[in-house]
């Protein structure tokens, strides 16, 4: 039996700014200081990393966007005003975001699901005492984000995955705030109906 | 920790940063170059155009040319020129002044209102200055042989130079606009709107025409003096020539050629003889009809030697302003005192060979002229 922390409309804001690159490193950065350019990488890729790979369910171009989330960044730094109140986390996962989705666009739905759905049978199938409870818990969720909308996947995975702000969702997504929650809401929802099988309670 | 973490995509190699960091080195040294291959090329369009620039505004600003027909074009900014088929100038445009050398023709300048440098033109040894808003005409008449004997064909007429067509350079200039300072060794001529200047060997002088500054200019350049109109009394075929053109510009019927008393063009209108000064008449009578009407008297008395009386003539100009005026017609009133028929005609005839400067408001103008004659004294008076 599991349990899904899908209750509440978002969780708090994260306001943990320690998290952040230090303020001198990103000031270096924004002068275009490559060195500090490369801890700026270091602080923010695994996020931006996640983010791609929960939205565009793995594979080896999830790196390639990675990179070209960080050389768009890179491009982008000299104009970042490091006192304006904006998180580079944030920003970075604007970038990413609107990248991923723009590839989901591009992208086939049908064959990629199909893709992926392979790729599960073919690990399985190649090694099946590797199969755990928690890895078919993985991939079950990723089956179900998979079925999401692309706007209420991408509004999902940063309020459940990355701790953002309604605010902050509908700031990246160039939504009105009250439609950042409904897709969130929504989301919720579906992930509910569909995960309530490993949920054991058959709601 | 969320169950939700079970979904783990996974994480970036472990030299991701340092990959990524070279990346976005290499991306800017590309970029840097690509600057600088951006600079490079728009320093050499920038220099090529500055170049192309300077090129055009040279071309503008200085250069010689011949006419091979009419032609307008520009000096500098300030100023323009209209050469006639054959005109020959050079002219360079400087900070103090748009100088032009005229070498030989005509031609017809223009000097822009407000044009900042004046407008200089070295005609046969003098300096033709004009400033803005002035527009002028200048003629060379070179002083070279002529291929096409024309110079021969006026000695033929004995009208005027030497051996070759013209003895010096000349140059005739006529101010329609504005003022012009003509400057020749030493000496300067102000020159305004409606005057006229001949310059040669001698200076520079002024010149009033007694009927238009194009007819004074045509007289220039033909050699004769551009004061006067031509006296075609001794060449008949220039005089018809000289009535043809006048016809011609008057728009009226094709008249016989030797009629004198042909009908006026119809499209002419009477003048009032008034339009004319009285003493303008007697001065061009006394000037160009007295010589001959002299000889027909002194002719008529080695036949009758106590001829003597009143011969009433009346005469008709005729002309247009660009080509001048001319009798047209004349007659003898039967109400004069002298009846001698060979007398009488030498003076009609005498009389169809003055000219005059065309009636001020066009058309034509008829004019009555006693003349006494006596062996002991000649003269006549106007009774117009």
């Amino acid at each position: 039996m599991i349990a899904f922390a899908m209750d509440g409309a978002c969780p708090p804001a994260r306001t943990d700014a320690a998290k952040e690159l230090p303020r001198d490193v990103l000031v270096r950065c924004v002068a275009g200081d490559v060195d500090a350019f490369r801890d700026f990488v270091a602080r923010y890729e695994r996020p931006v990393y996640a983010l791609l790979g929960r939205m565009l369910g793995g594979g080896a171009d999830v790196e390639d966007l990675a990179q070209e989330v960080f050389l768009r960044a890179f491009r982008a730094l000299p104009a970042f005003d490091v006192d304006g109140g904006a998180r580079p986390s944030t920003w970075l996962l604007t970038i990413a975001t609107r990248l991923a989705l723009d590839v989901r666009k591009r992208r086939r739905p049908p064959l990629a699901a199909m893709d992926r759905a392979a790729r599960d049978v073919a690990a399985d199938a190649a090694d099946p005492e590797a199969t755990s409870f928690r890895a078919e818990l993985g991939r079950a969720i990723a089956r179900a984000a998979d079925e999401l909308p692309d706007e209420q996947r991408a509004a999902w995975i940063l309020a459940e995955f990355h701790d953002l702000t309604t605010q902050e969702i509908a700031r990246i997504l160039d939504v009105p705030e009250a439609t950042a929650k409904t897709r969130v809401f929504r989301a919720r929802e579906k992930m509910r109906a569909r995960l309530a099988h490993l949920r054991g309670d058959g709601t | 920790m969320s169950d939700f973490d079970a979904w783990d995509p996974g994480g970036p190699p472990p030299d991701f940063a340092e990959r990524v960091a070279r990346r976005a080195l290499a991306e800017r040294r590309r970029h840097r170059a690509r600057r600088r291959a951006i600079a490079a090329a728009s320093i050499a369009a920038a220099s090529c155009a500055l170049v192309a620039g300077w090129w055009v505004a040279r071309v503008d600003d200085r250069g010689e040319r011949i006419a091979t027909g009419r032609i307008d074009m520009a000096i500098g900014r300030d100023a323009a020129v209209e050469l006639d088929l054959g005109a020959h100038i050079e002219w360079d445009v400087r900070r103090d002044a748009m100088v032009v050398t005229q070498r030989s023709g005509g031609a017809s300048y223009r000097v822009r209102s407000g044009a900042r440098t004046p407008l200089r033109v070295t005609a046969a040894g003098a300096i033709v200055t004009a400033t803005g808003g002035a527009k002028l005409r200048v003629v060379v008449r070179d002083p070279a042989p002529r291929a096409d004997g024309e110079g021969d064909a006026m000695i033929g007429r004995g009208k005027i130079v030497g051996a070759t067509a013209f003895a010096v350079a000349a140059a005739w200039i006529a101010v329609i606009e504005g003022r012009a300072t003509i400057t020749r060794g030493g000496s300067a001529l102000d020159v305004g709107a409606g005057e006229g200047a001949v310059v040669d060997d001698d200076g520079a002088r002024r010149v009033v025409a007694v009927d238009s500054m194009e007819s004074a200019e045509a007289r220039f350049a033909t050699g004769a003096d551009p004061e006067k109109p031509e006296w075609p009394s001794r060449d008949p075929a220039v005089r018809e020539a000289l009535r043809a053109r006048i016809l011609a510009a008057l728009q009226g019927p094709a008249l016989p050629p030797g009629s004198p008393v042909a009908a006026p063009p119809i499209t002419a209108a009477p003048a009032d003889a008034s339009d004319f000064e009285p003493s303008y008449i007697r001065d061009r009578v006394h000037e160009d009809f007295m010589p001959l009407g002299e000889k027909c008297y002194v002719d008529a008395l080695a036949s009758h030697p106590t001829l003597h009386g009143k011969i009433i003539v009346h005469f008709k100009i005729v002309g247009d302003e660009k080509v001048g005026g001319i009798v047209d017609e004349a007659s003898i009133d039967e109400k004069s005192t002298l009846k001698d028929a060979a007398l009488a005609e030498c003076i009609r005839q005498s009389m169809m060979t003055v000219s005059f400067k065309p009636p001020p408001r066009g058309g034509w103008s008829t004019v009555t002229y006693p003349f006494v004659f006596s062996p002991d004294a000649d003269g006549g008076e106007d009774d117009e």
